[in-house]
């Protein structure tokens, strides 16, 4: 079965090409600045060849019409014709409480979504245009929806649960719903696997640290917490986001610096965090070097503030599950960032966490154990792969279908 | 150092010192003898300052309360009623106003410039008034009340014990919030903390009463009365607590949310069109066990509802519990160990049904708890961990306004 995976942004589209007998990428690629000046594609074959393109790409049908273009192009494409794509997988943001799976896309399935876009008014729409455009070029290919929220369904309601009037959930939905449940249920599965642990019986905590950043702690193969909440500001320090922080700071800071709750919300998700504390970058190589080689120390004081909070998540899921088996670090940091995994798991002894410095240092980008053998808790690094878990959703999906 | 030697102490070992909790419309009290055995002579209240209602409402021990109604427009009237039924010939406890040595106060927040009780000078109003912006429903309160004692016992010893002083040992890892930093520099937004003068307690009370040394023990405090927080104390010192810039950080509480998703507030905010002073006041008061449960703050209704099989109180009550073991596994993990875990104030102290909640299911931490000993104790120091647990488990009765009477005392007496 060929598989094409979209992930739809508000002004891009990240597809990849799927051949899944064998699990290969046989293409990826983006699309970038849709509606924007200077629209660009880039492409990239299964042979490792690149190619841009760039012109004017209104929206994110004619983005689309340009990937199944490239495809089957002679020169760049790895496929003859539209008809060998057999399913097309979507990444969707927000599946509120309606959503606790993937699902085969329908006419009631796009109703429920697009009610979900209350929840999700900048990621959602984007997600529903794709699918759209996808219906309107390929009307008989079947298409799924993956949900960056159904993993986390299975919370346990003292675990959602905001401590706010009820009816504020009742009427609202609001409530901790948290986001990168494709990738954490993707590498809590992965470590189980490589490690040998039962799923059913494991208590394993997932980091997904990326530009966005998240726990989640996976209780028997279930998502029983996580850090994001009601949208993905909550939780850990992120690049440009607060994470957790006192209400009434936020109250008092809207009232002092008379701004209203569009300013309050950007302030809080995109001039916070590492580049808030640093005054630096949001980036976390450029926080590193700023640190490290520049001993800039309000750079390195965000990078102790980033990996506190870690620990302390990690700390209190393992509390939550009663427990903890294995700490698997994911995303862009996670995979690839020595330093921060190893500040996060300094002074874990009492968890049972034992870091394994020459195990740990240089690792990027591989599935490995960075722990030291007699560590009770072992630690992984697993590289996520969202695309794959959508494509082997969407393929399970149509073929019960 | 003491103010005016006008007054000294009648009797150097044991004094009679006045401790006063003003709150925006109220103003607790209690008159202890400090030193030796410490002995509360009269406590009360002054309710509804400058609201309809007003009232004081006095209670000696082993005699009938004593009630008055009347108009009590500000804080020197309320302190003026206090000060009249204490020297009152039938209901009072002393002969003259001179019988009382020094006042203590409590002072919500001492900002970053308090890191421990001071005796009050000049300096030391300014700085609480320098903190009116950060506590603007409790420090000009405290101050009211300084004010009062000076005009109404001119050149009494008075103290002011800080609940955020202990705290200030928090470095800035630990109480900076990922804000843009100016937001420190300019307006001070930071983690505090508060519950201070308890946490400090009951540590150090729990520690004498295991006969250990505070100075090797990774202590955690739960203080869970209407508000509710937890402190992280290694070798004596706050190193983290969950209550931040305000109260209404961290857990939740009878009627305030505790933490949640910023997001979720401005939506909320958003969608039902209220400005930053309604979403503060729906957390603060319509929030916590009352917002979830639709029923009550009071956590022995909801005990007793839960038993009887209200949903809604049940899932308060798991919500309460969860957030409190959330709080001691992060603690535990930044302590990188644990000794001793202490439950004091209101609900810690009394509530058997949420100390067993909390303390299910922590075996992995070396929590072994007393299933039995735990059940129906109630205000007692009393260990409710079995031998074999690696951490002692402990409830410890709170006392703020000892406290800060010994405060007094210690600093008064420092001649």
């Amino acid at each position: 079965m060929k598989i094409l995976v979209l992930n739809c942004g508000s002004s891009s589209i990240k597809y990849q090409l799927f051949n899944m007998t064998e699990q290969l990428v046989l293409a990826k690629g983006v699309v970038e600045k849709i509606g924007m000046q200077g629209s660009f594609m880039k492409h990239e074959k299964e042979s490792g060849d690149k190619v841009k393109f760039e012109g004017e790409i209104l929206d994110h049908k004619i983005g689309i019409e340009y990937v199944l273009g490239v495809l089957t192009s002679q020169k760049h494409g790895c496929i003859a014709g539209l008809e060998e794509i057999n399913a097309v997988g979507h990444r969707v943001v927000h599946g509120g409480e309606a959503f606790k799976g993937s699902v085969f896309i329908n006419d009631e399935v796009i109703q429920e979504m697009e009610k979900c876009v209350e929840l999700a008014p900048l990621h959602n729409p984007p997600n529903l245009k794709g699918i759209y455009a996808m219906q309107a070029l390929l009307p008989d290919v079947p298409q799924v929806g993956v949900f960056d929220t159904a993993f986390h369904q299975t919370m346990p309601q003292h675990a959602f649960m905001y401590g706010i009037p009820y009816a504020l959930y009742s009427k609202y939905g609001i409530r901790r719903y948290g986001f990168h449940g494709t990738s954490h249920r993707y590498v809590a599965s992965r470590a189980a696997e490589f490690l040998g642990l039962d799923p059913k019986n494991s208590k394993i905590i997932s980091c997904h640290l990326g530009n966005g950043a998240s726990v989640c702690a996976v209780k028997n193969g279930e998502s029983v917490d996580t850090s994001m909440g009601f949208t993905p500001v909550e939780g850990l320090i992120m690049g440009t986001r607060s994470g957790d922080i006192d209400l009434g700071a936020v109250t008092f800071i809207m009232d002092k610096e008379k701004i209203g709750t569009k300013s309050a919300s950007t302030l809080f998700n995109k001039h916070a965090g590492m580049l808030g504390i640093s005054g630096v970058s949001s980036d976390a190589r450029d926080i590193e070097i700023a640190a490290l080689e520049k001993g800039n120390e309000r750079a390195k004081l965000a990078m102790k503030m980033y990996d506190y909070r870690v620990r302390k998540y990690i700390g209190s899921y393992a509390a939550a599950m009663g427990g903890i088996d294995a700490l698997v670090f994911t995303g862009g940091i996670g995979e690839n960032a020595d330093i921060t995994r190893s500040g996060i798991c300094e002074d874990l002894e009492f968890l049972g966490i034992e870091l394994d410095e020459n195990l740990n240092n240089g690792l990027r980008g591989k599935e490995q154990v960075i722990s030291k053998e007699g560590s009770r808790v072992k630690v992984v690094v697993v590289p996520t792969n969202e695309e794959l878990m959508i494509a082997i959703d969407t393929e399970t999906i149509v073929k019960n279908h | 150092m003491i103010p005016g030697a006008f007054f000294k102490p009648i009797n150097q070992t044991i004094m009679n010192i006045l401790v006063l909790n003003c709150g925006s419309s109220s103003i607790k009290y209690q008159l202890l003898s400090v030193h030796g055995s410490d002995n509360l002579l009269a406590k009360g209240i002054v309710d509804r300052i400058g609201i309809e209602g007003s009232c004081l409402l006095h209670k000696v021990p082993n005699q009938e309360d004593y009630l008055v109604k009347t108009d009590i427009k500000n804080h020197k009237i309320g302190i003026g009623l206090i000060l009249k039924a204490l020297t009152d010939p039938e209901v009072g406890v002393l002969n003259k106003l001179e019988e009382i040595e020094a006042v203590g106060h409590r002072v919500a927040h001492g900002g970053e410039t308090f890191t421990e009780a001071r005796i009050i000078d000049a300096d030391v109003k300014k700085g609480i008034s320098d903190c009116f912006e950060l506590a603007p429903l409790h420090n000009p309160a405290n101050y009211d009340g300084i004010k009062a004692m000076e005009e109404l016992l001119p050149g009494i010893p008075q103290v002011a014990v800080f609940d955020t002083a202990f705290h200030q040992t928090m470095t800035p890892d630990v109480y900076l919030y990922s804000l843009p930093y100016e937001y420190y520099e300019r307006l001070r937004v930071r983690r505090y903390g508060f519950h201070g003068t308890s946490h400090k307690y009951v540590a150090e009370k729990a520690c004498k009463f295991l006969n250990r040394d505070i100075k090797k023990q990774k202590i955690i405090t739960c203080h869970l009365g209407n508000g509710a927080s937890i402190t992280a104390i290694d070798g004596g010192k706050s190193i983290d607590t969950s209550m931040g810039f305000t109260p209404n950080e961290g857990l939740m509480m009878g009627t305030r949310s505790g933490s949640i998703d910023p997001g979720a507030l401005l939506y909320i905010g958003c969608r039902e069109g209220m400005d930053s002073n309604e979403l503060n006041d729906m957390l603060n008061k319509e929030s916590g066990v009352k917002g979830i449960s639709q029923l009550s703050s009071d956590m022995r209704d909801l005990a007793t509802a839960a038993r009887e099989g209200n949903e809604r109180a049940r899932l308060a009550l798991k919500m309460y519990a969860h957030r409190v073991k959330q709080y001691i596994g992060a603690y535990a993990a930044e302590l990188n160990g644990l000794d001793i875990l202490v439950f004091t104030g209101g609900i810690g102290e009394n509530n058997d049904y949420v100390r067993d909640l909390v303390c299910k299911n922590l075996q992995y931490l070396g929590i072994i708890f007393d299933d039995e000993k735990n059940v129906g104790l109630h205000g007692q120091d009393e260990i409710i961990s079995l031998p074999g647990s690696h951490v002692t488990v402990m409830t410890v009765t709170t006392n703020e306004e000892l406290v800060i009477a010994r405060e007094t005392y210690e600093l008064v007496n420092v001649e």
